[in-house]
């Protein structure tokens, strides 16, 4: 009987094991290809075959060949470089806004959070104001006042996401406010700064780097939504979503030019957020070791 | 002798929606130099909230908290700090009580660093600490959830004496762990009181436990004191209908 419960714990055990180090190759293999991709858009001026602003009307709108493996545009350029080119503008711009609303959002979560009274009440009221506008509509008439330029994109949406991480955030303190480490923070006599940035924002950057890794398609998504209205990069410069504005007219007649960086979009975001959902994996408490707790009862 | 601690007509009021609780009601009572007082009382009679108070943790509604002689309740933020230094506090969840993301050495230099010593010195004073706690000094390195719930608590014991505090409570440190290991640290918090002298305020619900350890135990009934008394007093005649209650709900 009792060998049994021992064999069947055994072979969880085992199962659980197995289960986590399909999860870690998952993040190695996503990690690997995340980085790979932000090296290509990192070295792109170094990296493209061809000038990606060269024009020449002679070899306007050609179809993949062996010079050009993805064609070129209506103004003769190279689309593999021009791809690569907007790779960078539209990842990193990608990246620079997320990271800016995670910093801003936990910073202001973390403050409501461990504040709390008429301040947090008053702050997330005006998040709630935010979160009441359709995203989208928001951005489009931040970046309409703005005028155009990648960065006024950047500032556009980074108005309308950063209340999800500060509710994020706030939800998370309000947690971890209440354990007994807090209190004995104070205990021994810690400042507020010191127990916030000590005792709170370690215990809760799980959830937010989870949710982070996972807006970071999303946010290229909204990015290149922008500008393939014309209210985000401006046009000489490469970018994913302004190509595609660009080419749509041509799609029946030469649909590489729209199809290029419609796919480098596609798997630009997929990858992300596959790494998303592994890092979601990895870090989800429930996978992590049981903690043991000493109730009665 | 001193009283180290002095309570005097504390009242302590909680908001529940519309209805307002009277979590303490009107409590007193003074804890001399090298005595430890044990609170008794069932869960939701207002002890927990006593002894929060008394730590700051909470605010006073009315009544006055006087620590060797000074007001500490309505204090600063700065000035709280200070009153930390004479007060430590024992936790029911002994797990709970440490940073899962920070080693229990860190915790417990933690209160040493803020009054100023220097990082290696609070290392070894840590260590020390913990042997004293009847723990072997490795256990500094090892996270919380790397340790059993008895030896959490001596680390969390250590944690409250690495400041030498004047007053020690312990918010039912015992009522989370077995009963074997209980002994254990109700041991050990009766050789630190003679060791080093300091007075102890015992939170608990156990009255067997109180009567091996308390000088003076008050019996708490709806945030009120309802008998006051040495525990064989106590447990042997109990006047009010409330403790023999307790008491029968023991044995």
């Amino acid at each position: 009987m009792e060998l049994t419960t021992v064999k069947t714990a055994a072979i969880k055990i085992k199962a659980h094991k197995k289960q986590q180090d399909r999860i870690m190759i998952k993040l190695v293999i996503f990690m690997a290809l995340v980085i790979v991709l932000l090296l290509i858009a990192a070295f792109a001026a170094q990296l493209v075959p061809y000038d990606p602003y060269a024009q020449n009307l002679n070899i306007a709108l050609q179809p993949p060949s062996q010079e050009h493996p993805l064609g070129t545009d209506r103004y003769g350029r190279d689309m593999l470089s021009r791809v690569m080119m907007g790779g960078q503008t539209t990842i990193y711009s990608a990246l620079l806004l997320v990271g800016v609303i995670t910093t801003f959002g936990t910073l202001v979560g973390l403050f409501c959070g461990y504040k709390g009274g008429k301040i947090d009440s008053f702050i997330m009221r005006v998040s709630d104001i935010f979160l009441a506008f359709p995203g989208m509509v928001f951005a489009i008439a931040v970046a309409g006042v703005l005028g155009g330029g990648i960065i006024n994109a950047v500032v556009a949406l980074a108005c309308i996401s950063w209340p999800k991480f500060a509710r994020l955030a706030r939800g998370q303190v309000l947690v971890i406010k209440n354990m007994p480490y807090i209190s004995a923070a104070k205990l021994s006599g810690s400042r507020p700064t010191k127990i916030v940035f000590k005792h709170i924002l370690p215990n809760i950057t799980g959830p937010i780097l989870v949710t982070a890794t996972l807006d970071i398609g999303t946010m290229m998504m909204e990015l290149a939504g922008l500008s393939f209205l014309g209210l985000g990069a401006m046009p000489p410069i490469a970018e994913w979503g302004s190509m595609m504005s660009d080419g749509r007219s041509m799609l029946q007649t030469s649909p590489w030019v729209i199809l290029a960086p419609g796919c480098a979009i596609l798997i630009a975001v997929m990858l992300f957020n596959l790494l998303g959902d592994t890092v979601r994996d990895v870090l989800d408490p429930k996978m992590k070791k049981e903690k043991f707790t000493w109730r009665r009862k | 002798m001193e009283a180290v601690l002095e309570v005097k007509r504390l009242k302590k009021t909680y908001q529940k929606g519309k209805d307002l609780i009277n979590a303490v009601e009107d409590i007193s009572f003074q804890i001399q130099t090298g005595e430890c007082l044990g609170l008794v009382g069932e869960s939701g009679s207002g002890k927990s909230t006593v002894a929060k108070m008394i730590a700051c943790l909470e605010s006073v509604d009315q009544g006055e908290i006087l620590l060797n002689g000074k007001a500490i309740t309505g204090l600063k933020r700065k000035a709280q700090r200070a009153v930390y230094r004479d007060i430590q506090m024992v936790f029911q969840m002994p797990v709970d009580s440490f940073n899962p993301r920070i080693k229990l050495g860190e915790g417990i230099m933690e209160s040493m660093i803020n009054q100023g010593m220097r990082r290696n010195e609070a290392q070894i004073r840590a260590r020390e600490y913990l042997e004293i706690c009847g723990l072997s000094p490795d256990f500094a390195d090892r996270y919380p959830y790397q340790v059993s719930g008895g030896e959490c608590q001596r680390a969390s014991i250590a944690r409250a004496i690495a400041i030498q505090p004047h007053l020690l409570i312990c918010d039912e440190a015992t009522s989370a762990l077995d009963v074997t290991v209980q002994a254990q640290i109700i041991r050990l918090l009766t050789q630190l009181k003679k060791e080093f002298g300091m007075s102890q305020l015992m939170i608990c619900h156990d009255l067997a436990l109180v009567q091996e350890v308390c000088d003076r135990v008050l019996v708490i009934h709806n945030g009120r004191v309802v008998e006051a008394g040495t525990p064989d007093e106590i447990i042997m005649n109990p006047r009010e209908a409330y403790t023999k209650k307790l008491i029968e709900s023991i044995l």
